[in-house]
């Protein structure tokens, strides 16, 4: 067994703390303080304060250690259980670090528990600092290879970074060929990170919290144009069931009934793509009208693209869009029932309301939402801060409080629609978003979330139709910050993020830093999503012949250079004067004149003076000099001797080597 | 004041060269050594002029010589002294021995018994010798040049490792060339020119040469070839064992005054390899027996090894 | 031969080493490159896999590409390091200089010579003899080395130390490079000195006590020492006296008048090698005291004589006796 050298054991404990650092924001805080209580105990024994833990007091450590674990994590098995009792084993092991075993061990855990960091963080600081403190437990490792006499502590340090610079020449290979296959087998998420998007159902009021987050929702590069901001619907959900209250999704039972989807369009579709952001939830987004679903998920009903499974990481997909399309020209019997359904007796003035208009327009359903949309125009105002309301809710909304936001403006129209007899419901997703010129995208965020109404024509099928336009068109031509930036309740839960639509300059910094997150994304989060289109442009075509390739000629190429340069030896700085006369004195051994071992450059000298009488001079003046720098004590003739080895080397250079 | 010596040193030399014809090297290595403050060991057959050169040597240098002729019934009071009750002061009186001088040529060293080899290797190692319980200061400078018959002549006692180490140098006079031999043979004996060679040097002079020869540069590049030179006698599985920490000091020393010699203020390798075999020859042992002249194909071999530029 | 003597080795590492062995010419210097070189992952490399693979599954389970970077990264640097322990071996340069001779029963050390391929570290090289202890040692700062390596010497004669073994694990310990050199190095091991009580006289022909007794012969005459009380009769220089010069006592050397030899056939009892451990010992002995000494085997003479190198032809030809036939 190695015992391990002081160097040896304090590498370890840097990279004990550094793999330990990016878990600090959610580790329980008694783990916390385990994981910095053990070093300290390393540290009492090690410097001779404290004895040797006896075993009795190992196992009563490891005892409250499975304890506290099973108490803070009592029904999560999730991966943060896993990580703390990872990082509590760590904490264990610090006590006794003695011999290289121990070392490997934590050494090897670190390097796992360093990559299980990624599951709660993935920006580009957080991989830099996953770099970084890979370098320390690579220098760690070296470390306890190293001669224990030797308390240099740069040396692993040099030689980890040596061996991570090749590395990462051979890692973008692996990670640009390597197949992303999906998961084996499902594991649960840690929930803290995952944050809720739109929410299944809508009840005027709920919506509000979301329009107040900036957090970001997704991100969308498009194929062509990018759409004008009227057009940048993106529909989420559809809406068809009312209990009076809460606006939903159709039942299950129900939408198995409901006629497949018939979208009719001459246009050409708009190719895009979207990095959406982990919700936890299964619906994703996609621009009015989806024709396809996305990759891993379907198109329901309503026409809204639904995942299998929850998004509980940032996900990429492809999608197209038909911006210009007839939506189910025609209507079933149960389709109709459906969202025509209205609950019993409720919001009786809303239903006189809606009568009358339709008596006074007659057939024309167009008639009926430019007068709701008058009303809304010319009595409403648009808040992000409405009065709650009970009892009727349409009523209140309609007759009392008249203000409101999108979804209590959508769901207002709907009704009144429903009650005319028009089959409606409110489609809910994201309106606007934040274009990026620079880097050509869409930046959605959650205070973009919107709701809108779709009513059905017969032949021309649903119709979207925004009754917030109505009322504030601005909130659907411009973005949402700009439009609330007066509105103290607007961002009211990020008070920094207010800070930033202050000034120019940091607006641009701000989408400089967006633009490298978006890329940082979409290209390294989400590289699943672009491995096929990336390889196919580098190969043209992709199979197995050039995938080979691909990968083989970089790594050929890599570790070539590796090995001429770990094996061609460190290129010290050689002494000219040493390198010249080697050149030199292989000329004169390239044409059979070889100097002895025992000849020194004197004796040398003399002996070629004699058999190349042409240089004689040229050769003595080279002894001279050679003997004043070499035996004489007299450095400052070095630039001499460097002219003297030259001109030798030129005279010599004059006669011809035998063939 | 260095010219002049070096001046002299270089008469000294011609001097000797003309009693002692076509030695110059030996000559040369023989004045080094004794330049160098270090007793010389000179081996070879009878009748080579090894007694020749050592009276030489004490003529040109100016010192006061005595001769001892070291036989197998001598005993260690021969050389050091005794001392003898004089009766008519009722006290002891030490009578020197020969070892009393400036240089003692001691004739066929290895004829001796190891008592006796060794009380004189005494005197030179310590500079004094002890009869009776006193010391007694021999005078300065003091050098012993030894001559010894080829060890497989029979009758010797080949001097142990140890002694051997006290010397030096080692150094042979060998075969004179033809073309000297028969000049040797026209010209006569050449030993009765030994009392007309004049004195070039004083022992006074010895001393102030002594001193110039320890300013002589060594540059870290000839350290390090020493160096080198002396830890392959160590591990090469050639040597049984390698040269002494003493032997490499007089290694350095040798090669000093050799350079002094050639007029120069600073060592070059050259000067160490001159000086290579004479001083490291006794000192180091084949690892087997690879017959006579062991020591000049061992160092050639070593020279051959190591190379002078590291 | 000590390594001889083996049952050839039957197990696959065995069988390997025996082959990597033989495919290279016994060399005094080997420069190590890669044809020598064996590399393979060691057993905290083949875990550092198995967490290759936790991480791969984490980050296909929560298809987490930042996870997939980071198992794409570490087996980078698993990659990577491979060429940094090949590297850390490659290059050097092994030169076997000499075995050290001891006695049965010591280590004997052997003088190994280690250089550095030029402007290449070679760090925590650990070299050992088949079955013996590693040492690990750097070549950094310094770009030569020389290494004592020790073997145990359990029999006498010439010993073999089978082929050395180079190895390392740096940088991360997740590979093992190696190699097997046949040095072709030998140490003599002499008999193991035994004390006992009293040697037997030496040798058939006048044979004297090998104690070491004074005994006085003309020419062990040394000097004159003055008459103290007590001083035998015998001993006093009359003809000093008769000179008037007072009384002194004659001093002899305290040599041995006749040889010493050490004779095979005196010793009786024992085994062979029990006499061989005894001679050794008066051999040892004598040299100490500087007394000259001569050694009989049958088949063997070496005539009297003091030194080392007498010492080291007669431990030579102890060490090597009955043994010679086996080479």
């Amino acid at each position: 067994m190695k015992q391990l050298s002081r160097a040896a054991v304090l590498w370890q404990l840097a990279a004990f703390f550094a793999t330990l650092a990016p878990h600090l924001s959610w580790l329980p805080f008694w783990l916390i303080a385990l994981a910095i209580i053990t070093p300290g105990i390393r540290l009492m024994i090690y410097s001779g304060r404290w004895p040797l833990p006896h075993w009795s007091v190992k196992l009563v450590l490891v005892l409250a250690v499975i304890g506290g674990l099973l108490l803070t994590f009592t029904r999560e098995t999730g991966m943060a259980a896993t990580v703390s009792l990872l990082i509590a084993g760590l904490a264990l092991k610090m006590i006794e670090i003695y011999h290289r075993r121990d070392a490997l061990v934590l050494l090897y855990v670190s390097l796992f528990v360093s990559g299980t960091a990624f599951l709660f963080h993935q920006s580009i600081l957080m991989a830099l600092y996953a770099l970084f403190n890979l370098v320390l437990i690579i220098a760690a490792l070296n470390s306890i290879y190293q001669d224990p006499l030797r308390n240099d502590w740069l040396r692993p340090l040099k030689r980890s970074l040596r061996l991570l610079g090749f590395a990462l020449p051979l890692m973008l290979v692996l990670f640009i060929v390597f197949p992303r296959i999906g998961p084996l087998w499902s594991v649960p998420m840690n929930q803290n990170a995952a944050r809720s998007g739109l929410s299944d159902q809508m009840a005027p009021g709920d919506i509000s919290r979301l329009t107040r987050s900036n957090d970001l929702a997704f991100r969308a590069t498009f194929d062509g144009a990018v759409p004008p901001p009227q057009q940048r619907y993106w529909r989420s959900m559809v809406y068809g069931n009312y209990d009076g209250r809460t606006w939903s999704r159709v039942s299950r039972g129900d939408q198995f009934r409901l006629a497949d989807v018939e979208l009719i369009s001459d246009a050409t579709p708009l190719a895009y793509e979207v990095v959406f952001e982990a919700s936890n939830n299964p619906w994703l987004v996609a621009l009015d009208q989806p024709s396809a679903a996305p990759a891993g998920s379907f198109l329901t009903k309503g026409n809204a693209p639904l995942r299998y499974r929850p998004v509980d990481r940032r996900i990429s997909y492809q999608s197209s869009a038909l911006l210009d399309y007839r939506l189910q020209p025609d209507l079933t019997d149960f389709d109709r029932e459906i969202y025509l359904q209205l609950p019993e007796g409720s919001d009786p003035r809303s239903r006189e309301l809606a009568e009358r208009w339709r008596q006074e327009s007659g057939t024309d359903d167009a008639a009926i939402v430019r007068r709701a949309f008058e009303l809304f125009n010319a009595e409403f105002t648009y808040t992000l801060t409405p009065p709650q309301l009970s009892g009727d809710r349409v009523d209140a909304f309609l007759f009392d409080s008249r203000q409101g936001f999108c979804g209590h403006f959508a769901g207002a129209l709907t009704f009144l629609l429903r009650s005319a007899g028009i089959p409606a419901r409110v489609v809910a997703g994201y309106q606007g978003g934040e274009w990026n010129e620079r880097e050509a995208y869409l930046t959605v965020r959650q205070y973009d979330a919107h709701a809108w109404v779709e009513y059905w024509q017969q032949d021309e099928g649903w119709i979207r139709v925004d009754p917030t336009a109505a009322v504030a068109p601005e909130r659907v031509s411009q973005q949402a910050d700009q439009l609330f930036a007066d509105d103290p309740a607007f961002l009211a839960d990020t008070p920094m993020a207010r800070l930033q639509f202050g000034n120019a300059w940091m607006l641009d910094i701000r989408r400089q830093i967006d633009a490298l997150n978006f890329s940082w994304n979409r290209w390294v989060l989400n590289y699943q999503g672009q491995q096929m289109q990336l390889l196919k442009d580098l190969l043209g075509e992709v199979n197995l012949t050039r995938l080979a390739l691909l990968f083989i000629v970089p790594f050929v190429l890599v570790m070539a250079l590796v090995a001429w340069i770990q094996l061609g030896g460190r290129r010290r700085p050689r002494d000219p004067l040493e390198r010249a006369l080697e050149r030199l004195l292989d000329g004169f051994a390239k044409r059979g004149y070889r100097r002895e071992s025992r000849e020194s450059i004197q004796a040398f000298s003399k002996r070629m003076a004699s058999d190349f009488p042409s240089m004689a001079g040229e050769l003595r003046a080279l002894a001279n000099c050679d003997e004043a720098v070499r035996y004489a004590a007299r450095p400052d003739g070095r630039k001499a001797l460097l002219a003297a080895i030259k001109a030798c080397y030129r005279a010599l250079k004059t006669i011809k080597a035998p063939a | 004041m260095a010219d002049s010596l070096l001046r002299g040193v270089e008469e000294a030399s011609r001097s000797l060269e003309k009693v002692l014809l076509g030695k110059q090297q030996q000559i040369r290595l023989a004045l080094t050594c004794l330049l160098s403050q270090g007793h010389l060991l000179i081996e070879d057959l009878p009748g080579m002029g090894k007694t020749t050169l050592a009276h030489g040597l004490a003529r040109v240098l100016g010192l006061e010589d005595q001769r001892v002729q070291f036989t197998s019934d001598m005993l260690p009071a021969d050389i050091i002294g005794v001392s003898v009750f004089e009766p008519s002061s009722g006290e002891f009186r030490f009578h020197a021995g020969p070892v009393f001088c400036q240089l003692l040529l001691a004739d066929e060293i290895n004829r001796t018994t190891p008592k006796t080899q060794s009380a004189l290797l005494e005197a030179m190692e310590e500079g004094q010798v002890t009869a009776d319980g006193h010391s007694y200061r021999l005078p300065k400078p003091f050098f012993v040049i030894a001559t010894q018959n080829p060890v497989t002549q029979f009758g010797t006692f080949p001097l142990p490792e140890s002694q051997l180490d006290r010397f030096l140098m080692r150094i042979s006079l060998g075969y004179p060339a033809p073309e000297v031999e028969r000049q040797l043979l026209l010209g006569g004996d050449t030993r009765s020119m030994l009392d007309s060679l004049p004195r070039s040097l004083t022992p006074n002079d010895l001393l102030d040469i002594q001193q110039h020869c320890s300013q002589v540069h060594a540059s870290s590049s000839v350290i390090d070839y020493l160096q080198r030179l002396i830890q392959f006698t160590r591990d090469s599985e050639l040597f049984s064992y390698g040269v002494s920490p003493r032997g490499g000091l007089a290694l350095l020393r040798s090669a000093r005054t050799w350079a002094w010699l050639d007029g120069r203020t600073h060592l070059v390798p050259e000067d160490i390899q001159q000086v290579l075999e004479p001083v490291i020859g006794h000192r180091i042992r084949p690892a087997e027996e690879i017959g006579s002249h062991a020591g000049k194909r061992l160092v050639n071999e070593l020279l051959a090894q190591v190379d002078v530029l590291g | 031969m000590f390594w001889a003597d083996r049952k050839p080795g039957f197990s696959l590492a065995q069988r390997l080493r025996n082959w990597s062995v033989r495919r290279f010419p016994r060399n005094r210097t080997v420069k190590l490159t890669q044809k020598r070189i064996y590399i393979l992952p060691t057993g905290a490399g083949l875990g550092f896999c198995v967490l290759l693979l936790l991480l791969l599954l984490l980050a296909i389970n929560y298809e987490n590409n930042l996870a997939y970077a980071l198992t794409f990264l570490l087996a980078g640097i698993f990659v990577v390091s491979i060429i940094h322990t090949f590297g850390n071996l490659a290059g050097l340069q092994v030169s076997a200089q000499a075995g050290r001779p001891c006695f049965r029963g010591d280590k004997a050390g052997f003088s190994l010579q280690l250089t550095a391929a030029p402007k290449r570290d070679h760090e925590q090289l650990s070299l050992c003899w088949e079955g013996g202890v590693a040492q690990t040692l750097d070549l950094t700062e310094e770009r030569m080395l020389q290494v004592e390596l020790a073997c145990d010497a359990a029999e006498r004669g010439w010993l073999d130390p089978g082929p050395l073994l180079v190895e390392t694990r740096f940088p991360l310990g997740l590979f093992r490079a190696w190699t097997w050199i046949d040095t072709g190095l030998k140490a003599l091991v002499y008999p193991r000195p035994v004390s006992c009580a009293a040697p037997p006289a030496g040798g058939g022909e006048g044979g004297a006590e090998v104690t070491g007794i004074k005994s006085r012969g003309p020419e062990d005459f040394q000097g004159l020492a003055r008459f103290e009380k007590g001083g035998s009769l015998n001993q006093v220089a009359w003809k000093v006296y008769a000179r008037g010069q007072g009384l002194h006592l004659k001093q002899y050397a305290g040599t041995v008048s006749e040889e010493i030899w050490l004779d095979w056939e005196s010793w009786h009892n024992g085994t062979v090698e029990e006499k061989l451990s005894g001679i050794c010992f008066w051999a040892l002995e004598f040299h100490q005291r500087e007394q000259p000494y001569g050694l009989r085997l049958p088949g063997l003479i070496l005539a009297p004589a003091s030194g080392e190198a007498q010492r080291q032809r007669v431990l030579k030809a102890l060490a090597l006796y009955g043994r010679e036939q086996q080479e």
